[in-house]
């Protein structure tokens, strides 16, 4: 930024930053199903004509943006109109996995497109085996759901109805995904509304150009602290035997060198794809990897299409990482991307000698899914998962990992009065934090009362679930209502950073008297003494 | 009101404590005086006497003889913002229930940065020691499904008592349905220690959904104590000096309250301060005819943002304090950090970022000449001419231009490449470009389109930057009220009595019972009219009534006016509400789905009592020529036209109907005004300057 005008541009690329957020907050208010209401699964992003990421409202999709509107560019590079809306939502196709669709809508400015607007969120479920789409027995993509390849939902202003049709016959839960495509398509005309508005108040060369700007500049600022931090390489390998999924344990190396200014991340070392839903697509991963560097880089880089410039990754196809058609994918989207930020992440902290700690761990998949259609949708449990933050210097764990804390936790009054679940309790559990000087989050126990008949699907990594009939005692009985089956959930706590030895002792003390961390752990792991416990 | 004479004029007199001056407003009926003193940091109650002194003197009598011939006092107060931001409220502890203990810790799972590693954990209130949990349950209809344990209760409550907490917070799940069991607990805290103070969330906030009625519990379970020491203190010094009359203190929702009814009710007097210049300044646009306007407050740190439709400030409940959630209803003031201190720096990728750091009250701006070396808003507004470097600021402080361009030139013009001046335009910009995104954000992103709205612009420099939003924003007036730089005191002087409660009712639209619902509501205007009779002898009484609507399996909710004339609600007013509801979705949102299911989630009752209005002078037109205030000229700074010579006036010898156009500067006794080449100023019969922008 040398002169005034540049001024202008830097000021646009902030209206462009405030508009996702926005359109953000308005499809988190108006969706039908609980992903996108609190598990907050969706996002919002302004794409140039190119699908560069102008802006985005949620940085765990940058890459998955950038992925689903290089491949809708792919399919309709010449055959783009005003009031066209583009409908993408196969894993292997720019997505992630089947129940995650994507809309993507040109705005024109005299019959050429300018710029676009996109969202994506994750169904209830569309089709496979199961209810809900989360199958982890699967093999093929079949088996959790419908994929759609990039096709137009409307076409120049008018509903093409028959895709329509199609698409919610192929689902269980139609009002949902009907509410929830009807709530990114009201976003995506308000931000049109914006957009068009603004290009006639600065010009549509000048909207450009600031669009062009707020990627350069995004790629100017990553840079400039990557330069700083030098050069290195570190090699990082993770993976993990899952419950209950036989003969599928995917591996993951990850070999990532900072040179120059751009961030290299080499995966070819990884495992094969595996028989299971454990895999990820080349677009989960390169999403993981664009996570995992915005958390290093922090907030002051913006998140958007320049941020992945500074990003060089190398896959084979038919690996965990990259596992191509037909793979399943439907827990490897969650769990990988996990994984793969955990690793990349503390990978960079170690080269960076920044001293964040992990910005990920491991995320168990835990859905509560209905005995039969006509029943209310499934329900994903993760933003129970209110732990696994890592210390990191200068600052406790505390919740669920910052890169994964957009999760909403909904109101245990408000589910009780609308759903068959009862929040019974959830408090944070003694001696589960990482000891460390600055010591991860506490895990956390919640305990859920189940009625009727549901099931609960689940694929766990290092968390515990149980789940049985109450006491009878214990069990609060209510006409017609039945008798509570009790869900249990144990999370585990993020890890410690630093030495044990070195925390402060008044913080050690405070946790023993908080009920955090036991009189026996803050002897054995913190050293303390008997003479420093006092009466 | 002991020792005053019947031929004395007798005052009402409105105070607002601010960071750095405390300013004062009286009205005896007949004119409005005004002024201010320096804030004494931590200590309130000298700043509000210190303001009486001054008023007094002002009026030829010292300070006994002054109180008594006051009728009422009106506090405009940052105790409990203040002790939200220095976490330095009651050792306060929680009785929640068994399972429930750490819900205000885990906040929903809500971080303020996903990319921000480094982001801390927010200051624990209560530490968890001092989280405790009692048996007993009841279910979402209010039945209980297991009684409370109240001898655990004891147990706990005597644990407390004996860590020294000296206020109690009690949250237990759906006691929005039934507040038995909280209420149980209060009784048996109230045997064991009957001066423990103890907030209820069945009380503060009646409402669904434990996590937000929970923080709002906790806040003000912190606070209250803090302010009722304040408030006793204060109310036992000025009756020691004779004060006779009555003091009330300015809440969060525009309304005032008396003593007894605030020191309980911390949370609900959180944005006292800022509230009392959205009042103001609804009243005196409304006195001149614009009852649709967006107030902006720009002060040293922040920058201030209210919408009021319809003469109407808008109720918000989506406030964050301290990183606490706090969801009792209170004016819906955004704020970004863009103020006058404000500083301005450049990354490493020649990106100026302006704010949200300050340079505070110390050492303040560079041009300040305290020591401070980093360029702020203030030091780029300097040197763009829209500051007289010859006339000293509020508080006699004068500025060192040569110090803002020094600051200006060695940490942006340098870094950019570019000259001192061009420098200083960009921090202008980019100030302005932030400020207008909050103007968008509590207008376009709320449904309503800023070029139906006035900008009405006060605090030190709102005026300064206002013209070049408002035509930003296609808006076409600018309102200026002369006495902008004290008009939370003002408003302080000009709110009404007002109580907002909020009551949860979750129903199905097509289940609502309307007796059942008139009932609620009657008793919810009961409750509201029974607080507030424990206040002044209250005038003319308006109920407003709102119902918080949602489509089913929404999250959030739309705040829904119900129109009646009548004190119940009729089948018809209510297929008018649902049909407002509709509309009122569709402007917010772009759409709407009439015949989906709908619910209803909570009911609002405001009783507002009128107190008597402030004198508003109104002055006859003068002249249109504003030659006799015209001071000179000075070279400054216009987005278009690049610097120019601007006609300099000097505000207090301005007429109303004097018409000045720009390019010009206006200097108000602390405020500034800057007209761009092509709009014109007014000021009107109320004392208002209307700039009109050609737009």
């Amino acid at each position: 930024m040398t002169n005034a005008d540049s001024i202008g541009l830097e000021i646009l690329r902030r209206r462009f930053e405030a508009l996702a957020a926005e359109l953000g907050a308005v499809v988190g208010k108006l969706a039908r199903s609980n992903g996108i209401r609190e598990n907050r699964a969706f996002s919002v992003a302004i794409l140039d004509q190119d699908g560069g990421v102008v802006a985005i409202d949620n940085p765990l999709h940058l890459g998955l943006m950038a992925g689903g509107a290089r491949c809708a560019l792919d399919r309709f590079r010449y055959d783009t109109r005003e009031g066209d809306v583009i409908l993408l939502g196969d894993a292997h196709e720019g997505g992630s996995r089947s129940q995650d669709l994507m809309l993507i809508v040109p705005i024109t400015v005299a019959g050429s497109t300018v710029l676009q607007i996109a969202a994506r969120a994750e169904m209830p479920d569309l089709g496979g085996d199961v209810i809900g789409s989360v199958n982890p027995a699967a093999r093929e993509v079949w088996a959790e759901g419908v994929p759609v390849p990039p096709v137009k939902l409307w076409r120049e202003g008018h509903q093409v109805r028959d895709i329509q049709a199609s698409l919610l016959m192929n689902t269980r839960f139609p009002a949902e995904v009907e509410g929830n495509l009807e709530a990114l398509l009201a976003a995506i005309r308000l931000g049109t509304r914006r957009m068009l508005a603004m290009a006639a108040d600065h010009g549509v060369e000048t909207v450009l150009a600031a669009a062009g700007h707020a990627q350069d500049y995004a790629e100017r600022r990553g840079r400039a602290l990557l330069l700083r931090w030098g050069k290195g390489t570190a090699t990082v390998r993770g993976g993990s035997g899952s419950a209950g999924v036989a003969g599928a344990e995917p591996s993951v190396v990850a070999t990532v060198e900072l040179d120059e200014g751009s961030v290299s991340v080499d995966l070819r070392e990884s495992g094969p794809a595996v028989s299971s839903a454990l895999n990820a697509s080349l677009t989960t991963t390169h999403a993981a990897i664009a996570t995992a560097v915005s958390a290093a880089l922090g907030p002051e880089v913006p998140v958007n299409g320049g941020l992945l410039r500074l990003i060089d990754l190398r896959t084979t196809a038919g690996t965990v990482v990259d596992a191509g058609f037909p793979s399943a994918v439907s827990c490897g989207h969650v769990y990988l991307t996990a994984l793969i930020v955990e690793l990349v992440g503390a990978a960079l902290a170690e080269l960076t000698k920044a001293g964040t700690g992990a910005p990920a761990r491991e995320s168990s998949i835990v859905v509560i899914t209905p005995e039969k259609v006509g029943e209310p949708p499934p329900v994903d449990l993760a933003p129970f998962a209110i732990a696994g933050c890592a210390g990191a210097e200068g600052r406790d764990g505390w919740g669920a990992p910052h890169v994964f804390s957009r999760s909403l936790l909904p109101s245990a009054e408000e589910w009780e009065g609308q759903m068959a679940i009862v929040v019974r309790g959830m408090e944070l559990r003694c001696d589960s934090a990482g000891p460390g000087r600055w010591r991860g989050a506490p895990g956390l126990t919640v305990e859920l009362g189940l009625r009727g008949g549901s099931q609960v699907t689940s694929l766990l990594f290092g968390d515990e679930m149980t789940l049985e009939d109450p006491p009878a005692d214990r069990c609060p009985e209510r006409a017609g209502a039945g008798r509570e089956r009790r869900l249990r959930l144990l999370y585990k706590g993020g890890s410690g950073y630093g030495d044990p030895q070195g925390r402060d002792r008044a913080a050690v003390l405070a946790d023993v008297r908080d009920g955090l961390v036991s009189i026996e752990q803050a002897r054995s792991a913190y050293g303390l003494q008997d003479e420093e416990v006092g009466p | 009101m002991t020792g005053s004479r019947s031929d004395e004029p007798r005052f009402t007199i409105g105070i607002d404590v601010g960071g750095t001056f405390t300013d004062y407003v009286a009205d005896d009926g007949t004119a409005v005086v005004k002024g201010k003193v320096p804030s004494r940091p931590g200590d309130e109650a000298t700043s509000v006497l210190e303001a009486l002194a001054a008023l007094g003197a002002g009026a030829g009598m010292d300070l006994d003889r002054y109180l008594t011939s006051i009728d009422s006092i009106v506090l405009g107060t940052t105790v409990v913002l203040n002790t939200m931001l220095e976490f330095d409220g009651a050792r306060t502890g929680l009785i929640a229930n068994e399972g429930f203990r750490d819900v205000i810790e885990l906040r929903r799972g809500h971080k303020e940065s996903q990319v921000d590693l480094s982001l801390p954990a927010p200051t624990a209130l209560i530490p968890r020691r001092l989280r405790r949990t009692v048996g007993g349950r009841l279910d979402f209809e209010g039945v209980e499904v297991e009684p409370l344990d109240e001898s655990a209760a004891r147990e706990q409550i005597a644990f407390l008592l004996e860590e020294g907490i000296e206020s109690l917070a009690v949250c237990l799940l759906f006691s929005f349905v039934d507040p038995s069991h909280e209420r149980r607990i209060a009784a048996i805290a109230a045997e064991m220690a009957p001066e423990l103070v103890v907030s209820l969330s069945s009380d503060v906030l009646p409402q669904i959904r434990e996590f937000e009625r929970l923080s709002t519990t906790i806040v003000n379970a912190y606070t209250s104590p803090k302010l009722k020491s304040y408030l006793e203190r204060l109310e036992l010094r000025l009756r020691d000096e004779g004060f006779g009359g009555t003091l009330l203190v300015l809440q969060s929702n525009g309304g005032v309250m008396d003593v007894s009814y605030s020191k309980a009710r911390g949370v609900d007097s959180v944005f006292s301060g800022p509230s009392g210049g959205v009042v103001a300044a609804t009243r005196i646009a409304a006195a001149s005819g614009y009852s649709n306007i967006i107030t902006a407050d720009m002060g040293g740190t922040s920058y201030d943002v209210c919408l009021v439709h319809d003469g109407e400030p808008q109720l918000g409940v989506d406030q964050w304090v301290g990183r606490y959630r706090v969801a009792v209803p209170l004016l819906d003031i955004h704020t970004v950090g863009a103020g006058g201190g404000s500083l301005a720096y450049v990354d490493d990728a020649q990106g100026l970022h302006v704010g949200p750091e300050s340079a505070r009250a110390f050492p303040g701006p560079a041009c300040y000449g305290r020591g401070g070396e980093r360029p702020t808003v203030t030091d780029a507004n300097l040197v763009l001419g829209y500051i007289d470097p010859d006339r000293p600021l509020a508080g006699g402080l004068t500025v060192d231009e040569e110090a803002a361009r020094r600051a200006i030139d060695t940490h942006v013009g340098q870094a950019l490449g570019v000259s001192t001046e061009d420098a200083a335009v960009a921090i202008f910009r980019i100030a302005n470009s932030d400020m207008a995104n909050a103007l968008r954000f509590i207008s376009v992103s709320r449904g309503r389109d800023p070029r139906d709205y006035a900008l009405v612009a006060f605090g030190g420099a709102g005026a300064i930057h206002a013209s070049v939003q408002a035509a930003e924003l296609n808006m076409a007036t600018v309102l200026v009220p002369r006495s902008a730089s004290v008009l939370s005191a003002t408003g302080a002087l000009m709110a009404d009595f007002k109580v907002s409660l909020v009551q949860s009712l979750l129903v199905d639209w097509d289940n609502l019972d309307l007796d059942e619902l008139n009932r609620r509501l009657l008793e919810m205007q009961g409750e509201a009219e029974q607080l507030l009779n424990a206040g002044d002898a209250p005038g003319e009484v308006t109920v407003m009534r709102h119902l918080d609507m949602r489509y089913a399996g929404q999250v959030q909710e739309v705040i829904v006016p119900v129109r009646s004339r009548t004190r119940r609600i009729t089948p018809v007013n209510l297929t008018r509400t649902l049909r407002d509801f509709h509309d009122l979705h569709e402007g917010l949102y772009a759409f709407k789905r009439p015949g989906f299911p709908t619910q209803v989630v909570s009911l609002r009752v405001d009783v507002i009592a009128a107190r008597p209005r402030a004198a508003m002078t109104v002055s006859p037109f003068a002249d249109e020529s504003p030659a006799p205030a015209h001071i000179g000229r000075r070279r400054a700074y216009f987005e278009d036209g690049g610097f120019q010579s601007a006609d300099i006036f000097d505000g207090t010898l301005l007429q109303p109907g004097n018409l000045i156009p720009g390019p010009a500067i206006i200097h108000e006794a602390d405020t500034t005004l800057v007209v761009a080449p092509g709009q014109e100023a007014m000021l009107d019969q109320h004392d208002l300057y209307v700039i009109e922008i050609s737009v």
